[in-house]
């Protein structure tokens, strides 16, 4: 190469920050996402020390297609894959019909009509997310569960007298129902932002064409949601195919066995062999949606584009209906928000579990000092050194990886829009997306592998705080990602070409212009990594220490040991903190970023 | 090609042989096998240790307690929750040594043993955990554990509970029923009535696939055919018919169980709750570790144990200790294991009282203090029993074998998918 | 004043050429307008010249300062150049208050505090803007917003600015009135600009030099005047004068000892200068220069009026001569009924004859 060919090189790489930036960021997160990735592969490809009981002839190591036989072709496929993928489908299928229906018609509600309490509820809809999944799942339980289990009454059971039979306590049904109560936040979420930005003189031109309101949502409105409906339902089913904890709570004692729960008793038996190759169904599936999404949709990226002029939303009214739709919203969101807290701040209120007697109330659990014999001495929520320094790890863990997840996922949004049409740009996108759809229990065993030595200037991180910070990062990911991309769009790329003309420096124009603008984009990104993180546990469970225990994880130990008024206290506690960041969130964001702009 | 691994056929053809051998195996589990070589990073810490073959011929313990002193620290990996609660009895004692305990259930204490220790991290001082098929084979004889008694306790402790492997405590799984509801004693006489139409959806164990105390029960009846068929004889006056694909009596018993709709349940203490509980209609019951008994006081069970049962009313399950390959603080780990053994001033007339985990009691019980309940025993020999522990004495106790464990562990494991999910 | 020179520029996006091959010098303290249809490359040029695009080949430079050149590998970056660029939208920083848009860029270059103040306070001055200084972009009218635009260039003091139809966004009046204080501007900085606009009468109006671009290839470059009464070829001829040229098909044919140009309906006399071998061409001329009368007139031709607009201070008139058309621009206001008569006739000095192959002024 000659010189000038160098600098010329040179210079065409200085001129592009996206670039290089885009390059790095691939080359770091392809390392963190797709080697996990491709030891999977792998190792599904090659004898596991499990499998001797079945090959023992062969070598550790060699290459088999034993473990593809086994679960697609064996004897066991029907009890390991195919009942248990059915049921998952099964599930995915309803909760999301039921759950982005839900989330859909909330949005509608809040967004585009009149109803009353729009902020309340607004900041409402969101919550259950916020809880654990299962959360949900063990306020069915409390209510409905029947003798089956045996133990305390049901709540139901205590105040009617009648015992649920035994579909409605356990499996399929109630599984849909608490899933779909949790996950219609993702419709919601999505469906309200793209409601939001439909234009009003869109809908106007079908009303002066002669269209009546009936026809201007079928053949107006509801086109132009599709890219964000079909987002809605892709990562919704795709979230529903890998969730754990609910089904596994729900499913066992009527042995409803999901995909999920047999990934982690795979897992569980070291039977590393089966566990992969499950897991890569599961990702097989998730690309197989995410690919369908892509087909229908076609090259409509998104409709709602925002011009920044002309601008029009009407409210539609309600009319007669306007007090019932406002009284049917408050009612559910009732019972999904507050009935299940409700539920867990009763649990921990007792002495004796389901004895619903006052006298059996005390506030042992949250204040006590721990006299209470059974609970193994425990003491309270409040006076517990544990659980508050627990606590503190866990607040931790959850502003580190939203602090560093949320400029992550800026950058890589900045990187990805800057260079749109290049292959760089689709394939950092893609690799930015990618963990969504792996197991998350997968993912720490192998970085347990991954981090024990040292890379280049990095030390083994096993143990530190560190590796956990950076995993909670790697797996929101996709979320930060979507939310940087998202803010970054709405930057048009004059308002940066005009500060290089004027000589500002690439670090200069992020920190001073292309950060505060995308700042609300930023911060969703940020909090809803916050949340995650700290209702997150399968995915650091192989990897925290005692002096990095979790709340998440103490509350696991709670429930192995039914301390359920414990359980039932850090839960709550769990749920308000990450609600109040959440409004803290909101009130800092609101004053900020190119929608307060636009608006002020 | 790879068709070796499963035709049904070779199921029983390799498992017939166990029986016969098993009474040997157990016996001599310390020089059944040979292990590997230890690496010489890991002889080159056992010689600087003291352990394993560099173990001295006189131990000086105070030697040894004043080294720990300097290490300062122990790392515990456990499968029982209830090691957490030797943090402040441990300090107490060994004011230098900070304990810390990672509960990490039976499944988990294994993976992440093996994981760092596959990646080349040696975070552990101690593991502790049951599952003797894993624990033996899988780890102490790859090299991963080295098995360590204190000298002062090994004339106290039977061989086959210090050898090939220190047992820190053996528990039991039992069969548990409510004493409101039944009140004539004990529902059952013969193992077999479990699966009767009358107990279809009324009898409750954990998952033995995430429960390592319940999978070896469950082994342990698998391992025994011959009683089982025999037991079946003397309750039908019949041979047992076995149904299709079920190799024999053992599989059997759990084939059935499974279709006469056993609930499972994740949780110990919920499943104990749910046969314990005071007040029910209808109780469960249990098949659920022995221990949970303690929780008639505690949380005012019911529940009472199934004593007489043909042909075996108590299947053990032995909780290991070991010093973890290449441990960080290898002399506390001894001081350790000690600890858990309990105190050298304890003996058969010791007068121990409730609650066992405080006071004089405490002194002298030390690590065991927690787990001193009628379901759980010391491996020592000179430890009075808990009160209303003479019932331990009083049951036909099974154990399973760790090679059996080991080597059927994974057929099993399928056999139950299998029927579990029909 | 600086020079800028632009030689053998291409640029093309996957297969769309946008600028073919461009060779352009703007001399130093020259106003020079590139003007054209949209996607003709004025856009991709202006921004070359700014360096927010890359040439695939050529060079650039700035007086003696090579900027861009494939051939000897050097890309100067934008932050680089020196230059002062006013984009369509202005692209004010909306989380900014005026202020801090005008100095954010002058804070990078180390100034002292008090230089940056007063450069601030000179530079609001001359747009008029000095009470606007802690507004945000969000609480000026469009007018206001880009007379910010232009006091960063002020305090920047580039000695190049660049400006890419900087006045579409504002109504006409307020355009007008923008079209002279920009002028005002170039002089007083001293700067050499170059300015891009679909807009002809920003064109004509403001610049020493006009470059009329199509397709990515420059088309002319003169002054206004000869833009305007010498277009080069046909697209210049068509593109430039409002309202629009008058164009006629014919063969040249020798009539009485003198060249014709024969369009059937009409035929122009032409000056026997003519000694080239086309005999298909095509003559132009502008509205404006038609005579018309609306008595007859001996050998006038007759024609029907077909429309009248008068716009104040003229009207046009468009007739019908046969079945052609012809556009008339009158320096009146004149009412008329349609289908009334006029009589028109060609000055032959005002002829613009072209190839009609080529498309090339064959200069007669």
């Amino acid at each position: 190469m000659s010189k000038s060919q160098l600098t010329y090189f040179y210079y065409k790489l200085v001129n592009r920050p996206h670039l290089v930036l885009g390059s790095v960021c691939l080359l770091i997160l392809g390392f963190l996402v797709l080697t996990p990735l491709l030891e999977i592969i792998k190792d599904s490809l090659s004898v596991q020390s499990y499998d001797i009981a079945y090959l023992p002839e062969a070598d550790i190591g060699e290459f088999t297609l034993f473990h593809y036989e086994r679960v697609f072709t064996g004897p066991l496929s029907k009890a390991l894959l195919i009942n248990p993928l059915l049921n998952s489908i099964g599930i995915g299928i309803c909760v999301t019909l039921i759950g982005v229906s839900i989330g859909t018609i909330l949005a509608w509600l809040i967004v585009r009509t009149n109803i009353r309490y729009k902020g309340v509820f607004g900041t409402l809809a969101v919550v259950p997310y916020m809880m654990p999944s299962w959360v949900l799942a063990l306020a069915w339980l409390s209510l409905f569960k029947n003798d089956r289990i045996g133990g305390a009454e049901g709540i139901f059971t205590y105040f009617f007298g009648i015992l649920p039979p035994n579909w409605i306590s356990y499996g399929f049904f109630p599984i849909v129902v608490c899933l779909s109560l949790h996950y219609y936040a993702y419709g919601y979420l999505l469906m309200s932002g793209a409601l939001a930005s439909v234009d009003s003189e869109l809908e106007d031109a079908g009303a002066i064409c002669g269209m009546n309101r009936r026809q201007r949502m079928l053949r107006i409105t509801i086109p132009l949601l599709l890219p964000a409906l079909g987002s809605a339902i892709v990562l919704t089913f795709i979230r529903i195919l890998g969730t754990f904890g609910t089904p596994a709570l729900l499913g066992l004692p009527v042995r409803f066995y999901t995909f999920s729960t047999q990934i982690y008793a795979s897992l569980n038996a070291s039977n590393n062999g089966d566990a992969y190759v499950l897991a890569l169904v599961l990702i097989a599936t998730a690309i197989t949606c995410i690919w369908i999404n892509g087909r229908v949709l076609g090259v409509r990226k998104s409709f709602v584009t925002l011009t920044g002029k002309g601008f029009r939303s009407r409210e539609i009214d309600l009319g007669a209906w306007r007090w019932v739709a406002t009284s049917g919203v408050a009612l559910f969101l009732a019972a999904t928000v507050f009935l299940p807290l409700m539920i867990l701040l009763w649990e921990s209120l007792l002495i004796v579990p389901g004895d619903y007697h006052l006298e059996n109330f005390t506030l042992e659990y949250w204040i006590g000092d721990g006299s209470i014999d059974e609970t193994y001495g425990e003491p309270g929520v409040f006076q517990s050194d544990n659980i508050l320094s627990s606590l503190w790890n866990s607040i931790k863990l959850g502003l580190s990886a939203a602090f560093f997840n949320g400029i992550i996922g800026l950058l890589v949004g900045y990187a990805v829009v800057r260079g749109r049409g290049h292959l760089l740009s689709k394939w950092l996108e893609g690799v930015a997306f990618a963990p969504y759809i792996f197991p998350s229990i997968a993912f720490g065993a192998i970085y347990i592998g991954m981090f024990s030595t040292s890379w280049g200037p990095v030390p083994a991180l096993y143990g530190t705080f560190t590796i956990l910070v950076l995993i909670t990062v790697v797996k929101n990911l996709p979320f930060t990602s979507r939310t940087g991309i998202a803010a970054m769009l709405q930057i048009d790329k004059s308002i940066e070409e005009t500060a290089r003309v004027q000589g500002i420096r690439w670090i200069k124009r992020m920190v001073r212009i292309v950060i505060p603008l995308s700042f609300s984009g930023l911060v969703s990104g940020m909090l809803l990594t916050f949340i995650t993180a700290m209702r997150e546990l399968s995915l650091i469970i192989l990897l925290i220490s005692p002096s990095n225990m979790v709340l998440t994880g103490l509350l696991f130990n709670y429930n192995e040991q039914d301390m359920s008024q414990h359980a039932g206290a850090v839960t709550l506690l769990l749920t308000v903190i990450i609600i109040t960041g959440s409004i803290l969130a909101r009130m800092v964001s609101g004053g900020f970023g190119l929608s307060a702009l636009k608006n002020g | 090609m790879m068709e070796i691994y499963m035709k049904n056929d070779s199921w029983f053809i390799c498992r017939r042989f166990y029986p016969v051998v098993f009474l040997v195996f157990f016996l001599s589990l310390g020089s059944a096998f040979a292990k590997p070589e230890p690496p010489p990073e890991m002889q080159a810490w056992l010689k600087k240790a003291e352990l394993g073959p560099y173990e001295p011929i006189k131990e000086n313990w105070d030697a040894i307690v004043k080294k720990a002193t300097e290490e300062g620290e122990v790392i515990v990996y456990t499968s029982s929750g209830r090691i957490q609660k030797l943090v402040k009895p441990f300090a107490k004692f060994y004011p230098g040594i900070k304990l810390t305990v990672h509960d990490l259930g039976s499944t988990k204490s294994v993976v992440k043993t093996k994981r760092e220790q596959q990646a080349g991290i040696y975070n552990a001082d101690v593991v502790t955990t049951g599952n003797s098929g894993q624990v033996i084979h899988e780890m102490l004889n790859k090299n991963l554990l080295v098995n360590y008694v204190p000298h002062h306790f090994k004339s106290r402790i039977p061989r086959e509970y210090r050898e090939p492997l220190l047992i820190r405590v053996n528990e039991a799984v039992v069969f548990f029923y409510n004493m409101e509801a039944f009140t004539n004693g004990s529902p059952v006489t013969n193992i077999w009535e479990f699966t009767e139409s009358r107990f279809k959806g009324r009898v409750g164990m954990k998952n033995p696939m995430s429960s390592g105390s319940t999978l070896m029960a469950v082994m342990t009846l698998i391992q025994h055919p011959e009683e089982m068929a025999a037991a079946y004889k003397r309750y039908k006056g019949v041979d047992i018919k076995l149904s299709d694909g079920v190799p024999d009596a053992g599989y059997e018993f759990w084939a059935r169980m499974l279709k006469n709709d056993i609930v499972i349940f994740k949780s110990g203490s919920k499943l104990a709750a749910a046969s314990g509980k005071k007040g029910q209609k209808k109780p469960l019951l249990a098949f659920a570790n022995m221990t949970y008994i303690a929780r008639n006081d505690s949380k005012g069970f019911v529940n009472a144990i199934v004593q007489d049962l043909d042909p075996v009313a108590k299947l053990l399950y032995p909780t290991f200790t070991a010093i973890a390959r290449q441990a960080p603080h290898p002399n506390a780990a001894k001081v350790f294991t000690a600890f858990v053994l309990g105190s050298t001033k304890l003996n058969k007339n010791s007068k121990l009282s409730k609650p066992y985990t405080k006071g004089a009691s405490s002194d002298l019980l030390l690590g065991l203090a927690p787990y001193f309940d009628p379901g759980t025993r010391s491996p020592r020999n000179d430890v009075p029993s808990p009160e209303g522990g003479e019932v331990w004495d009083e049951m036909q106790e099974w154990h399973v074998d760790s090679y059996f464990m080991w080597k059927q562990g994974a057929r099993i494991r399928d056999f139950w998918i299998q029927h579990s999910s029909m | 004043m600086e020079q800028i020179k632009l030689r053998g520029i291409k640029k093309s996006y996957g297969k769309e050429m946008a600028v073919q091959d461009v060779d352009l010098t703007v001399n130093p303290g020259d106003f020079l307008t590139i003007l054209g249809p949209s996607g003709c490359g004025k856009t991709t040029l202006l921004r070359a010249i700014a360096g927010l695009e890359e040439p695939d080949e050529g060079e650039i430079q700035f007086g003696d300062r090579i900027v861009f050149s494939r051939k000897q590998g050097v890309i100067i970056p934008p932050e680089n150049r020196n230059v002062g660029f006013i984009f369509q939208s202005y692209a004010l920083w909306p989380h900014m208050t005026v202020e801090q848009n005008v100095t954010l860029a002058l804070k990078e270059k180390k100034l002292s505090s008090a230089e940056v103040e007063s450069r601030l306070k000179n530079s609001l001055e001359m747009v008029q803007l000095e009470t606007y200084r802690k507004r945000y972009p969000s609480e000026l009218s469009g007018g206001q917003q880009q007379r910010v635009a232009v006091s960063r260039l002020i305090a920047l003091q580039s000695k190049i600015l660049l400006m890419d139809e900087p006045l579409s966004n504002l109504d006409a009046k307020l355009r007008t009135e923008m079209r002279a204080e920009l002028k005002r501007l170039h002089r007083e900085l001293e700067a050499t600009t170059v300015y891009v606009t679909h807009d002809q009468t920003e064109a004509l109006t403001l610049s020493d030099i006009v470059v009329v671009m199509n397709k990515g290839l420059v088309m002319q470059s003169g002054t206004p005047y000869d833009i305007y009464h010498h277009p080069d070829n046909i697209f210049v001829a068509e593109f430039i004068g409002d309202p629009q040229n008058n164009f006629f098909k014919g063969q040249i044919v020798e009539k009485n000892g003198q060249l014709h140009l024969d369009c059937q309906e009409i035929v122009f006399p032409m000056k026997n200068r003519y000694s080239s071998n086309s005999r298909k061409v095509i003559a132009t001329v502008r509205p404006e220069n038609i005579n018309v009368s609306f008595q007859e007139q001996k050998d006038w031709f007759k024609v029907t009026l077909k429309s009248v607009q008068p716009t104040g201070a003229n009207t046009i008139l468009q007739v019908k001569l046969g079945t052609t058309k012809i556009t008339l621009l009158q320096p009146e206001f004149i009412r008329m009924k349609l289908g009334e008569p006029l009589w028109v006739s060609f000055d032959p000095e005002s002829l613009n004859f072209f190839d009609e192959e080529t498309g090339k002024n064959l200069h007669l």
